[in-house]
């Protein structure tokens, strides 16, 4: 009989590191969407798969690029921390990019994409924001890839992600077309 | 052969080939172990339904359930591992000694948790890549294989770890952590070679283990060590020939394993590949690497740890007074390490030598067919030879008569190989039919 009583002990403890882990991740999002402070990100999207989640569209943003006066001392694959400010219009962009995390200022972990030289030996450096993918449903994905699309040619609605960050952690809240969630608006437009 | 054997005993009573004692023990012994055998067709079915449903849920959920309210998104999430939780517990506390129930109830939370998992990071669209994703699903799961007995959970994981290492190795990401869950999962084979030696898990574990090794390590080198990798992975397979006839595996009543499979077909191949002449020329870094630390170079690390692995089965395999069939097979990797050590003073000398090796291995393989009246180890060996021959078209100045002429005379040693031993089996089973 004893055999039984650790395996089952084992499978107990197993499943508390299960389920615990779980909710380590809800409370960990949770907390980031209640206390984040909220970005728009201005994006265009398009539409791959995963194998275990399901359809996702892939943003790109729109500001994902940051100058800097002189040359720059990062490179690409290097992570970094990317101060978000928010322009004239409300909209997220990158204020600074800083090798450790400041304190109270709302900032971003982020891989350099790319550097450029700018001329006059400043650089354009481009960033991967820990937020591009947005899950939808899979007969979604694909109406949001075009919708976005063409809405961005007309440029009749602004498209945008919300973004809440909090102490370094990020959650992508939404996809808005104007004041609309992206999921309603599909619905609306069929 | 039980069946048939049960089927006789009337008649052989009858004719008084034997008595009616030896006929009852007959009876009692296929009769207990029959009994003894666990219901293989119903554990079989058992983990399949399991597959099939948990891995159906795994795709309910990745349809994306973004039009229910959050809250009840995120019990959705995770009532499959409770719902497997439950009926592994249900299985220890009641049904402990039926293996059906074991595997399947294990199989159900091991894809469980995965839809969990999947659940969440569809909910927070988080941002983790796939290997990430898998990596933190292995981690969660892997004590299954322990705590439920579970051989499909082992099955599950090796695969999943491979497929990590090779993603990691891919990426140029550091794959060391594959070696760390490799090493977890290693006590689950040993003990369920102790255990269970016969059982179709184990023979799949046999050709899974040393697979994903051989993976792994190509994740580790593949994209940075060149001409070394080839070294590590000589080392590698010599491990395997000496694990694949050590008395430790050859207990289990397969009777080619994995371990031995593997190792001569990768062997053969990077013998091929070293065969050639150009292959010893654009040397390497045998002379860079003396300088390097050992913690610096991954390929060192891998080429000392198979190494030591090596000598130490090698004196296991004495210990236990194993016999050498095939001494040159187990010689292979010694000699190659020789060679290519010699290599960077003598390139052409031990291409010449890579080359007699490769002839050595494919003539003993046709004897050891002959000998041994197996069709594949003859053509085994055929092919070995065919392949070195073909390869040095690519670097021999030959006319096309000549090389013609050369797979001509393959192709008929090809024929007249497998028609004489052909004709010597159906003699000698004529002779035995005679006699009989």
């Amino acid at each position: 009989m004893k055999a039984p009583n650790i395996r089952i002990i084992s499978l107990i403890v197993l499943a508390i590191i299960q389920l615990g882990f779980g909710g380590y991740i809800v409370t960990q999002y949770e907390q980031v969407k209640d206390k984040g402070e909220e970005f728009k990100f201005r994006i265009q999207p398009v539409d791959p798969h995963d194998p275990f989640r399901g359809k996702y569209i892939n943003l790109r943003f729109a500001d994902d690029d940051y100058s800097t006066n002189g040359t720059s001392q990062y490179q690409r694959r290097d992570m970094v921390y990317a101060e978000i400010i928010k322009d004239k219009e409300g909209f997220a962009k990158i204020g600074s990019l800083n090798a450790s995390q400041s304190q109270g200022i709302p900032s971003v972990h982020v891989e350099i994409n790319r550097v450029f030289s700018a001329g006059k030996g400043r650089s354009r450096i481009t960033v991967k924001f820990p937020f591009s993918r947005y899950y939808m449903g899979e007969d979604e994905a694909e109406k949001a890839e075009k919708a976005v699309r063409s809405i961005a040619t007309n440029n009749s609605n602004d498209v945008y992600a919300i973004v809440s960050i909090y102490n370094g952690k990020t959650v992508l809240k939404d996809v808005m077309v104007g004041d609309i969630p992206l999921q309603e608006w599909i619905r609306q437009h069929p | 052969m039980s069946k048939q054997l049960l089927k006789a005993l009337p008649e052989l009573l009858e004719e008084r080939v034997i008595s009616s004692d030896i006929a009852g023990n007959i009876q009692a012994y296929y009769r207990q172990k029959a009994e003894s055998q666990p219901n293989r067709l119903f554990v079989i079915f058992g983990i399949l339904g399991s597959l099939l449903v948990g891995l159906g849920i795994i795709l309910i959920l990745a349809h994306n359930w973004s039009h229910l309210p959050p809250v009840a998104q995120l019990i959705l999430a995770f009532v499959p591992p409770i719902i497997g939780i439950i009926v592994c517990f249900y299985s220890l506390q009641f049904r402990n000694d039926s293996d059906a129930w074991k595997e399947s109830s294990a199989i159900f939370l091991f894809l469980g948790v995965g839809a969990c998992l999947a659940m969440l990071s569809q909910y927070y669209h988080l941002q983790e890549d796939v290997a990430d994703f898998v990596f933190r699903w292995m981690l969660l799961v892997f004590p299954l294989m322990y705590i439920m007995s579970s051989g499909i959970s082992a099955v599950l994981y090796l695969a999943g770890i491979t497929f990590l290492g090779m993603s990691w190795g891919l990426s140029n990401d550091t794959s060391w952590p594959y070696w760390l869950m490799f090493l977890a999962a290693l006590p689950f084979y040993l003990i369920n070679q102790k255990k269970n030696p016969d059982t179709n898990f184990q023979r799949v574990l046999h050709y899974l283990f040393p697979l994903s090794a051989f993976l792994g390590t190509i994740g580790i080198l593949g994209p940075i060590s060149g001409h070394i990798t080839f070294m590590v992975l000589m080392a590698l397979y010599g491990c395997y020939v000496l694990i694949g006839r050590s008395s430790w595996v050859e207990k289990s009543k397969s009777e080619r394993n994995g371990f031995i499979i593997q190792s001569s077909i990768g062997m053969t191949v990077i013998l091929l590949i070293s065969s050639f002449r150009d292959f010893w020329d654009d040397q390497y870094q045998v002379k860079d690497l003396i300088g390097t630390s050992l913690l610096d170079s991954p390929a060192l690390i891998l080429l000392f740890v198979f190494g030591m692995l090596f000598v130490l089965v090698y004196f296991f395999n004495q210990k236990d007074e194993v016999k050498d069939d095939d001494p040159i097979q187990i010689m292979v990797f010694p000699a190659y390490a020789v060679l290519f050590l010699l290599a960077p003073s003598a390139p052409m000398i031990v291409a010449i030598l890579v080359n007699i090796l490769l002839f050595a291995l494919g003539i003993i393989k046709i004897r050891e067919g002959v000998r041994l009246q197996h069709f594949g180890t003859l053509n085994y060996g055929l092919v070995i030879l065919t392949a070195l021959i073909a390869c040095r078209f690519f670097d021999m100045e030959m006319s096309l008569i000549l090389r013609g002429m050369a797979f001509v005379t393959i192709g008929i040693g090809f024929f007249a190989g497998n028609y004489v031993m052909y004709r010597r089996i159906k003699t000698q089973q004529e002779l035995q039919h005679e006699s009989a």
